[in-house]
């Protein structure tokens, strides 16, 4: 399916950024029905997919280094993948939340969740990495 | 695809699940706690000691009624509609024999989290006279809820500032961070109102023009309770959110609620939740429905504060 690392990389990279465009709109149709009640939470809920999903990704696949390319495990990518989904999920219902002027206190568990998910994520491209540099100099 | 996903799949469903627990947890699914109040202020004990009622309509004379007022011997309502600031403005002037006909009730008579009913239908479950919606009390975990003297959460939540009520009918403005909610039944007060902010303190507008509750902006509908120096209390609503009235920003309701003569006066839930009923009628435009659907509909709310026997 894909020609390389690098393509695969881009092509998660603008899924992310899709996603992003995607969350901007549900957060800005949310916006336009609350009367004026605003919530960063839902306003600004894209940036997650954008910066912990999309930029990452492109950013790794611009660099066109096959080494960084090769980072992007199965394992990773499905880490990262699951933290941005929860904590994107988290941010718009916590805006709904907001908005309505309610609290939950089982939405303590999306950051907490997501975050460890996404240093899990950090953890398993860092520990590819090393393989993937170790590999030629044992070669060599 | 997915057989390779399939740790990842399961996730995003479990994900998916959570959320809509979640969601359900906080907006649907109705939760009743039991044991009423944890504690009981000294009017409610000498009430439950006594006899049969409070007592109060013995001496009400046979009530005079009209469409926007209504006198007897212990309570007089008189209700005037004003125009502020392209806002349809309702506020009703009281005059109580005695504060214990001022009072608060729940939804379905029972404390718990999304327990609501209209006000309108809480208002006529305890005979109301005239009846606001209240602070709204199951849309939050925190803040303190007295109830006719009833502590039923003690919860504070800090930065909050209640009207409290106290049983002589006198009303304070009190922080959450600075007393405690036994305190406060110690202290005589029978009701408190947790939602805010105070409007007018010591006769002076304590919002700036800019402040706003949470994170609403300006022009809603609201709802206000205030009293004057002459103990003389005040109900107040505000239409919003329609071509034909505007809404006010809270500096815009503490003002007109010092122009109305309150030396204290306090923001309750507005929004959608905004309701005063007299004799059963709905008084002023509520927009509690979903957004562009709910003009002339009623928001199910928690809590109401009413004038009656």
């Amino acid at each position: 399916m894909y020609t390389s690392d690098t393509d695969r990389l881009k092509c998660r990279g603008l899924y992310y950024l899709i996603a992003s465009m995607t969350v901007a709109a549900a957060g800005g149709v949310y916006e336009s029905f609350s009367h004026g009640v605003r919530s960063n939470y839902m306003i600004f809920a894209f940036l997650i997919p954008l910066l912990a999903g999309a930029v990452p990704n492109l950013l790794a696949a611009l660099a066109g280094n096959k080494k960084r390319a090769d980072r992007g495990s199965t394992a990773a990518a499905g880490l990262q993948l699951a933290g941005v989904a929860t904590l994107t999920a988290g941010s718009l219902l916590n805006g709904a939340l907001e908005i309505y002027g309610t609290t939950n206190r089982l939405m303590t568990a999306y950051p907490v969740m997501g975050l460890a998910l996404l240093a899990a994520a950090l953890a398993a491209y860092a520990l590819r990495g090393r393989r993937v540099s170790a590999a030629p100099s044992e070669q060599g | 695809m997915i057989r390779k996903h399939k740790f990842l799949v399961a996730y995003i469903l479990v994900l998916a699940v959570f959320t809509t627990y979640v969601a359900l947890d906080t907006f649907v699914i109705t939760r009743v706690y039991d044991g009423a109040g944890v504690q009981t202020s000294a009017r409610e004990e000498k009430a439950g000691a006594g006899s049969s009622g409070t007592g109060a309509d013995e001496g009400a004379a046979e009530p005079v009624i009209t469409s926007d007022s209504y006198k007897d011997g212990n309570i007089s309502v008189e209700i005037k509609e004003y125009t502020a600031e392209d806002t349809a403005v309702y506020a009703a002037e009281v005059s109580l024999a005695s504060p214990e006909y001022l009072k608060t009730a729940l939804a379905q008579g029972l404390y718990g989290k999304n327990v609501t009913e209209e006000t309108s239908q809480i208002a006529a479950d305890n005979n109301a006279i005239l009846a606001i919606n209240g602070d709204y009390y199951g849309t939050r975990e925190k803040g303190y809820v007295i109830k006719n003297g009833e502590l039923y959460r003690d919860t504070a939540d800090s930065g909050r500032k209640d009207l409290v009520i106290y049983e002589d009918g006198s009303f304070g403005i009190i922080s959450e961070d600075e007393v405690t909610a036994e305190q406060l039944l110690a202290d005589g007060a029978v009701n408190t109102l947790s939602f805010g902010p105070a409007l007018v303190e010591n006769g002076n507008v304590t919002v700036g023009e800019n402040e706003e509750v949470s994170k609403a902006m300006s022009s809603n509908p609201r709802t206000a309770i205030g009293i004057k120096a002459d103990g003389t209390y005040l109900f107040v609503t505000a239409d919003g959110r329609t071509e034909e009235s505007e809404g006010l920003s809270l500096y815009e309701l503490a003002d007109f609620m010092k122009e109305l003569g309150a030396v204290t006066a306090y923001n309750l839930d507005g929004g959608g939740s905004s309701t005063m009923v007299f004799n059963g009628s709905v008084v002023n435009n509520p927009t509690g429905g979903r957004a562009g659907h709910g003009e002339g509909t009623e928001r199910s709310v928690s809590d109401i504060v009413y004038i009656g026997y």
